[in-house]
This record gives structure tokens, sequence and C-alpha cells, in this order.
């Protein structure tokens, strides 16, 4: 039998990227969506509904929900996804539009699993912390109201009953999404991005510095992850007949990833910046210093993230656990960073 | 089924959906928490406007009424009025009915909680309704208003100064943003440098609410009271983890976990339906339906610390008197001089007498030691006394008794029957009273039943006796319960009291218990003596005769609850085929070490003293009983505690001491001889 998929966030950047994943024949998948993009085409058959996650009646159309209603798997990749955005498109965005979709799916007779995508920004960035993976940690503040909402969704899915108790629920935490690891130009704006522009726009007069000051953790990583490691990933779990009855979560950061300041210094290279990295404890000057300069003040925790990311289920339930490595992806991925 | 939109306007993550039954209705509780944004709130008033059946929020800045005119923050209006279709209800309406009452009510259960106390108020602005109660509580009212809004080093002093305040700074107010991030710090390390914070938490009880105070940092709680309107279990567990003492809830949510003001009112405006507004006469009608009342709840009970408790005594005739230090050299002759001493005395102060140590509960092992004080005037003296007089010293034995660290203090014998039983005296105390009539009460019946039990002359099936119980003095407030508890357990009572009129009453009152006992009623005890096979005498003859001893039944039991005793030794000596019983005195738990007499043998303590100590081991700091109507509920939950903790009838005692078993078999063998000889 055709297996049916609903995919939300199927136009964003890993949306796109996990349709490319999934593309196949003999699957039907659905797309919600607010609106339509021309450019996806797929081998497998393509069912477009209009709708709005955000809205308590998610689709007007009895004839829509029916369609809605016939899959057996969801991937919920929407989300409102801006560091800057504001409280209230991030709530509506994650939680809310979470909570009605959901609901609309709660007393569906065929769903067999309900994959939702969550971030590790969910976990205090600042520590150096063994990272469970079926567990969400209280968590009290937050730097931006993306991870804040994003924490309050995945709580509410993690207590959400469907009807039948049958309906597997799984989590994916990726880690922050960097360009394909086959295609540079494939990329969003986002963690190490921003570190890169900024470098970019102040080259000339790095040059003639001797050290560029910053502050950090010498043993910090930044979690990253290449968009099509995650979405191949996420792709498997259609192949699985079976999941466990309990909610089952997998972390998807790369392994053997750089110290920031061997990361740094990489993107130095790559962008012709010939200068050393000094380390300062002067962090709230320095934080200051670089949010005036362009970068987020929401990336800057990651300076002193030293987290260590469980992958047991991963290796568990999937043969070859969660293949990414850096040193698969780095070229790639510092070209990348050198045409942003 | 009805669905709810419920906004907690100023909570963060507490997102869910459950199903709730409320007033005969059950609908669907759809809950988002707004983190204080005004934006998401009104974006989702308006994605749900026409979908639910009503919109509920709670937490937002509420209508400040003054006495000329009203301030409601603009930001409140225009999400209150942003819904075409769907009504929105705040909880405001209940809140304004409900917490005037409830604290009311709260206040005549207890009322040294909410009297003559420094009450701090993070917001007066924002709990009007309870400033207003308790400002007529004559309690003394601190309001970090200027600091909590502002952050400016003032405080307020009292609702007229509050309002003069709301009035200036209104158009002030109105261009606040309503956000956590600009209220003041009460961190209690930034005491030493501002005069506003430190008056605030120098106050013995602060009040506040969850939406105000949870973001605030929570340190400066440890060891104090609070009273909150209404409080989360989340929150709750915060203020346990901060050191909170206790709290005092007005509206508890443990039999309902998902309720507030503002859902409550939601339910209301569901049974009204769609066009019509919730009133006043909604809400009592909503409070009765409920049952609902505050509550004081312990959150950090130190079980390691010793509790204490005082205990009023006085001498019980002139002869004791001569205990008193300046009086006891010349003790020896003190017969004929016993007249003025009483007099004399009767003029001097109370004063402290000494310790009980060593009390421990077989319940949770809590230590408790008893501070025992004394006035000087004999019974007569006390019923002579101007009521007034008397609850002065008495007062100042209770802020002695405070002062030292007591959190309850009993009143023994005549202090407790002065007046009105103890109701000015615990209104005026700064500390719980209890006159100890439910225990003495209990522990009445306790004696009873054993030495019925010992002599063994009545037919007993199951709990059942098979015959006759009297009650002499029932219609006073030890004897009324007696006779209703002993009217489960005896075939037949009869009750007797000077005045026929309050023994109908009484009568009516325990058929209500039980229908089936056979009750007479009588204001001549020797009518009906020689059928009792039990009598209990709790009257206040102060000697009189109460009875004829000749004409009781042989092997009955006389259990003579007063003091002095009703029954004199050498009536009692005439029949010793009838057996007569003190009572009223107990055991405590623990080694217990007194070293100062209170007129009992041994380490046996007077019932109401026993009550006192009870409700220290349990930590029911409250004026238990009051008044000279003993309830017959706490009689029965004090014999509860009773047994919990270990407070135990003493040995039964008579006029000389304790009775033995031989004392008993010899009553019950002449009565057998007399009951023979007759028939």
């Amino acid at each position: 039998m055709m297996k049916k998929i609903v995919i939300t966030g199927a136009t964003g950047f890993l949306g796109k990227e996990l349709l490319k994943s999934l593309d196949r024949d003999g699957l039907e998948i659905i797309l919600l969506a607010r609106k339509i993009d021309p450019t996806i085409k797929l081998k497998a058959k393509i069912h477009w509904i209009l709708g709005d996650i955000t809205q308590p009646d998610i689709v007007h159309d009895d004839q829509y929900k029916k369609k809605l209603l016939e899959a057996d798997t969801v991937f919920h990749a929407a989300a409102f996804y801006d560091l800057k955005g504001s409280y209230n498109d991030c709530f509506l965005g994650n939680v809310v539009g979470t909570r009605n979709l959901l609901n609309f799916f709660k007393t569906s007779k065929k769903l067999k699993s309900f994959h939702y995508v969550s971030t590790i920004a969910v976990i205090d960035p600042v520590g150096n912390e063994s990272i469970l993976e079926d567990v969400l940690p209280e968590r009290k503040s937050f730097s931006d109201f993306y991870s804040q909402t994003k924490y309050s969704a995945e709580k509410m899915f993690r207590d959400f009953e469907f009807s039948q108790n049958n309906v597997a629920k799984i989590i994916y935490r990726p880690g922050v999404i960097v360009c394909a690891s086959y295609d540079s130009h494939k990329f969003k704006e986002d963690g190490p991005y921003y570190f890169a522009k900024v470098l970019k726009k102040f080259r000339p007069i790095l040059n003639f510095i001797p050290h560029l000051i910053l502050s950090f953790d010498s043993k910090a990583t930044l979690p990253i992850v290449p968009v099509d490691h995650v979405a191949n990933f996420m792709a498997q779990s259609l192949n699985r007949s079976e999941f466990p009855k309990e909610v089952r979560t997998y972390h998807l950061v790369s392994d053997d990833l750089p110290t920031i300041p061997v990361f740094l210094e990489q993107i130095l290279n790559e962008l012709g910046i010939n200068i050393g990295l000094k380390n300062t404890d002067i962090t709230f000057v320095n934080n200051q210093i670089l949010t005036k300069i362009g970068i987020p003040k929401e990336t800057i925790p990651f300076m002193f993230h030293r987290h260590s990311y469980d992958k047991s289920n991963c290796y568990k339930d999937f043969e070859n656990g969660f293949e990414s490595h850096y040193k698969d992806f780095q070229v790639v991925l510092l070209k990348s960073l050198k045409d942003v | 089924m009805k669905q709810i939109l419920c906004l907690s306007f100023a909570q963060e993550n507490l997102n869910y959906e459950e199903e709730v039954e409320l007033l005969g209705r059950r609908a669907k509780l759809i809950h988002y928490s707004c983190n204080f944004d005004t934006e998401l709130t009104e974006s989702l008033i308006k994605k749900y406007d026409g979908v639910v059946d009503v919109i509920c929020i709670t937490g937002l800045p509420p209508k400040i009424k003054f006495k000329k005119g009203f301030f409601l923050h603009p930001d409140s209006f225009r999400i209150k009025t942003s819904a075409k279709h769907t009504p929105i209800v705040d909880g405001q309406v209940f809140k304004d009915v409900y917490i005037p009452w409830a604290m009311r009510r709260f206040y005549l259960k207890n009322p040294q909680f909410l009297t003559k106390k420094k009450i701090g108020f993070y917001t007066g602005a924002l709990q009007k309704t309870f400033v207003e109660v308790l400002e007529e509580l004559e309690n003394k009212l601190i309001m970090a208003d200027p600091y909590f809004l502002m952050k400016l080093p003032f405080t307020l002093n009292g609702n007229k100064s509050l309002e003069k305040f709301l009035k200036i700074l209104t158009p002030v107010l109105k261009n606040l943003k309503i956000k956590k991030s600009s209220v003041g710090n009460f961190d209690s390390h930034y005491r030493k440098y501002n005069r506003a914070l430190d008056e605030f938490l120098s106050s013995d009880i602060l009040v506040g609410n969850e939406a105000n105070i949870s973001f605030l940092d929570l340190k400066h709680l440890k060891n104090k009271t609070l009273i909150l309107d209404i409080v989360t279990p989340q929150f709750f567990e915060k203020l346990k983890e901060a050191g909170l003492k206790e709290a005092m809830i007005c509206l508890p949510t443990d039999k309902h976990p998902f309720i507030n003001y503002s859902i409550i009112e939601a339910f209301i405006q569901l049974r009204k339906g769609e066009g019509r507004i919730v009133k006043e006469d909604d809400i009592i009608w909503a409070i009765d339906e409920l049952q609902l009342h505050p509550e004081v709840v312990k959150l950090n009970d130190d079980l390691d610390k010793t509790v204490r408790f005082a205990f009023v005594i006085h001498p019980l005739s002139s002869k004791y008197l001569f205990k008193h230090p300046l009086l006891k050299p010349v003790a020896k002759y003190s017969k004929p001089f016993e007249k003025v001493a009483e007099d004399l005395m009767a003029l001097s102060p109370g004063f402290f007498y000494g310790f009980i140590n060593g009390i421990v509960s077989e319940k949770n092992g809590r230590r408790v030691q008893g501070l025992i004080y004394t006035v000087t005037e004999t019974p007569k003296k006390l019923v002579e006394s101007e009521p007034e007089v008397v609850y002065k010293k008495i007062l100042r034995l209770c802020e002695k008794a405070d002062n030292e660290g007591a959190k309850i203090i009993g009143l023994g014998a005549y202090t407790k029957i002065v007046g009105d039983a103890g109701v000015t005296i615990a209104r005026l105390s700064p500390i719980p009273v209890t006159t100890g009539n439910s225990l003495s009460a209990a522990s009445t019946l306790w004696a009873a039943k054993l030495a019925v039990e010992k002599i063994d002359l009545v037919k007993k099936e199951g709990m059942q006796f098979k015959g006759v119980a009297m009650v002499i003095g029932a219609t006073g407030s030890i004897g009324a319960v007696s006779a209703k508890v002993l009217a489960l357990s005896w075939d037949e009572i009869i009750i007797v009291a000077p005045r026929a009129y309050k023994l109908l009453e009484l009568k009516d009152d325990i058929l209500k218990i039980n229908p089936k006992v056979k009750i007479d009623i009588s204001t001549k005890a020797d009518d009906h003596t020689h059928r009792a096979d039990l009598i209990i005498t709790t009257t206040s003859s102060r000697g009189e005769t109460i009875l004829d001893i000749m004409k009781v039944k042989p092997g009955a039991v006389i259990c003579d609850v007063s003091r002095p005793f009703d029954i004199k030794e050498e009536e009692a000596i005439q029949r010793p085929d009838v057996m007569v019983i003190a009572s009223g005195e107990v055991q405590l738990p623990g080694h217990i070490d007194m070293k100062i007499d209170i007129g009992l043998e041994g380490n046996i303590v007077y019932a109401c003293l026993a009550e006192t100590a009870l409700l220290a081991m349990e930590g029911k700091f409250e004026s238990f009983t009051l008044s000279r109507n003993i309830n017959y509920e706490k009689v029965l939950e004090i014999d509860r505690l009773s047994k919990e903790h270990g407070v135990r009838l003493s040995q039964i005692m008579g006029h000389n001491g304790f009775l033995t078993d031989e004392e008993f078999r010899l009553c019950r063998e002449l009565a057998l001889k007399k009951l023979n000889s007759a028939s």
C-alpha cells in the first residue's frame, strides 16, 4: 500500500532537503503550507494543501481535512526560526502551530508516526554536560524567543497523548544547520555564517591588527550539522516499520568537530585574514562589542558550548547510527562560509 | 463539548489542554501562557474569537477602584475588549466577592493570624480587595507599590496614601509597559541600602499573587508568611524551595487542580449562556457550590526545632497561694491568713511558673516544651473579678509567652470560663488561644468508658452499652458534647441542667445525631440518679452539692469533671459501692520532666493543657477551642490527634490519687451485694 506522508515546513531550508531525501516512487506526499512553491518537483505524488497551522482550524475545507487524515506519517518541520523574531511570532509559529497540528491528528485512526523537528537550542548551550536523548532538562532562562518557544513546544509534544496509543512520537534535535555537504551554495545564514560575514566585512582592518580578541572557552565546539545529513537521517525513519512505544529522541550533531579556536582559525584562513586569536576574560565587554558589529547575541553563548550529545538511540535504531563527520564536509563548509 | 481559551498573561511555559468538569458543566480548557507579551495575548484572542465559547485571562493588571474613579491600564483595556464574538472574563468579579468573604471567614476562625500585624503588600494597587479587608482588621499596612512599580525608594502606609499615590501617578502608570523586568528587586541583600525595602521585608506577613512575584528572586521569602489569592502547584514548589514558612491560600486548588478565578468565572459564564453577564449572585452561588474556603499551608515545618506552647493556670484554692515563693516560708501557718492572702495576691500580676520538658510526639517525633504561667487569683476571685481585669492579666501573659517563642497558649480551669470563655482573649492575643475543652470532653469520655467496663455491671453488645448514662450540667460546653457522644453508644441518656429550655434544645440536637436513643430531661438530678449506670458531672458549682449520693444506683460510675470537684471526698466515702472518678487528666508522650506542682500527681497533666501541647505537636497553631460551645466535630478531631501523637488517658484518678484494679473490684463486690439484698 502507498505510504502517505504529511509534511509541514516543506518550503523551508530543511524541508526542501527533506523532500529530496524522501522522494521516491510509491510515496504520496501531502504538503501542508501557507503557499505553493512551484519550484518543488518530485518523483513522488504530491498534493498541496493550503492552510495555516497557527489557526485553531488549520484548514477550512472538509475535503482537505479528510485528505490530511489519510496520512500514516507526519513530519512536522515547520517552525518560526528568526533569532530577532518577536515572542508573538515565535510562540504562534512554534507552540500554537505544533499544538494545533497535534490536535488535528489526535483522533486520526490511520496515523502510525508523528515526527517532530526540535533543535539542540532547547538545551542551554553554556556548559559541559553529556546531554541525554530522551530527556528534556528543565530550563529557566533563554537567550532568545526561538529557543524558548521550541523548548515549550518540545515539552508539549512529549506530554501530548494521541487517542490511538500506538502512534509513535519521534523527536529530532538537529544542531546548528549549515550548508549541504555536497553543495556550498545551499546554505541558510545562521551560526558560523554570522561570524564569517562580519570577518569578511572587517577584513581590511583585521589584516593590520596582530590579534583578534574574543571571549570563548578554548575547548568549546560549535554543534553544527549539514542539512542533507539531517534530512537523510529523517528519511531513513520512513523505512522503519516499528518504533518504541515511548517518545524517541535523536540528536543530529556531527562528530569530530573542531574546537572554537581551531574552527575560527580555519575560517580566518579561508577568508585570507592573517591574524592570531587571543582569549579574553572580559566577557561582558567583548559580547557588547560583538553585538555591535553584527553578531547576534543569541549565538554568543555557543562560544562556551562544551556539551556532548548522546546518540545511543541513533545507534540502537539505525544500522549505521548517525553518520556525519566534520572531515567529510569541512572543505565544502569553509567554501560556503567564504561565499556568504 | 464547550471550549474555553485560558490565557495566563504573567506565566511562561505552561501550555496544555485539559477536559474539566466544574459547576455541572464539562469543557475543554485550552491553556497558553503569554509571558507578559501583550501582542501574543491579543493574537491568541483574535485567533480563538468565535471559535471557543469563553475566553478567560488571568494575570492582567486589574481595574483599580479608588473613591472617585478607577484606573485601568490601556493594555488591559485593549486586551479585554479585543474579542468581537466570544465573551472575555478575567475573574475579577469573582475575586471582588470571594476574597473579602474568604478573608473575613478566615479571620473569624483564626483571629490572631490577621490582627495587629504588620502586613506588607508587594503592590496594594493590584491587591485592592485585600487592602480594604486587612485594614478593617486593625493591621498596619505597608505597601511597596512605589518600589515595585517604579523602583522608587519609599512605601505607602494605608489605603488613603495608596489612593493618593495612584491618583497622582495615573498619567505615568498609563504609559508604563506591563513587563516583568521593570519591577523592583526584592532581594534581602539590598535591605541595608534601601529603607523602603527594609520596611517592607520586616513585615510579619506579606501579600502578593503569583503573577506579581513569580519572577522575583524568592530567597527573601525564607521563614516568612505569605498570603496569596491562588497558587499553582509549580509555584508552590518554588515557594517551598525558597524556604517560605507558611502560606495562606485564599483559593486552594487541591480539589480542583486546573482552576483559577478566571476559569471559575468562565464556567459561570458558560452556565449563564450567551449575551448574559456574570453578576454577584452567580458568584455567591458558585462559592456555595464549590465549598470554597481559604487554607493555611505549612511549607517548611522544621520538625527538629523544639516547639513551645504556653499554658495559664491558677491556684486551685487559697491554700495553694502558699506555694508562691514569697509565701512558702509561712505556709505552715497559712490557715488564718488564707482569706487575706487571697485578696492581696489577686492584686499582683501573673508570672512565669515553670517548664514542662521532654514531650515528644509519637507521630512525627516533634519535641515540644510547655511554658507554664499562672495568674494569682483563686477560682473565687476569678469569678468575682470584672472580666476585663482578668483579660488584661492573661493578655500580658500571652505577650510574655509570645516573646518567649510560644506558638499557642491554653487557658486552664477557671481562666477559661471568665467572661466570654476565651473569645476576647483570643482576639487580642498575639498568639492563638485555646480553652482545651475539646480534649477535656474527650478524656472525660475515655475515663468514663473505661471505668464502666472495669465495674462490669452494664451489659454491652458490641460497642453499645445497654444501660443509662446521665449528664449533669448537660447544657454546659463539656456536658453537651459528652451527652452527644454518649448518645452514640448508650441506649438511654438523661440530661440534667438548671434551665429546662436549654435542655429541650439539647435534646433536639442529640436526636439529630442518633434518632434511636431514648432521652429523658430533668432539672433535678436526684429524681433519676437511681437509674443511671454512668453519671457525668460537669458543673461549676464551686462547692455546692449537685446530687445526693445516697440516691445513686449501686455500681454506678460518677465521672466528676469539675475542678474543684462537684462530689466532695466526704460524700464519696459514704458510698463505697459507687465509683467516683476524676477526669480530664491525661499523660503526654515522651519522658516528661516537670518540676513544678500543678495540683496533679507525677507527670499527669490536665486535658486542657494536653490539648495545647497536642496542637503544638501537630503544628496546628490555631484557636482550636473557644467560647462555651465545644464543637462535637472538634472533639472527634482531637480524639483522633490524641491517638496519633500518643496522648492518652492517665490512670483513672479518684479524689485521692490513682484508682487501682483492686478498688474497682471491691466497689463491684459491694455493689453486687447491695443489688442482691435489694432484690
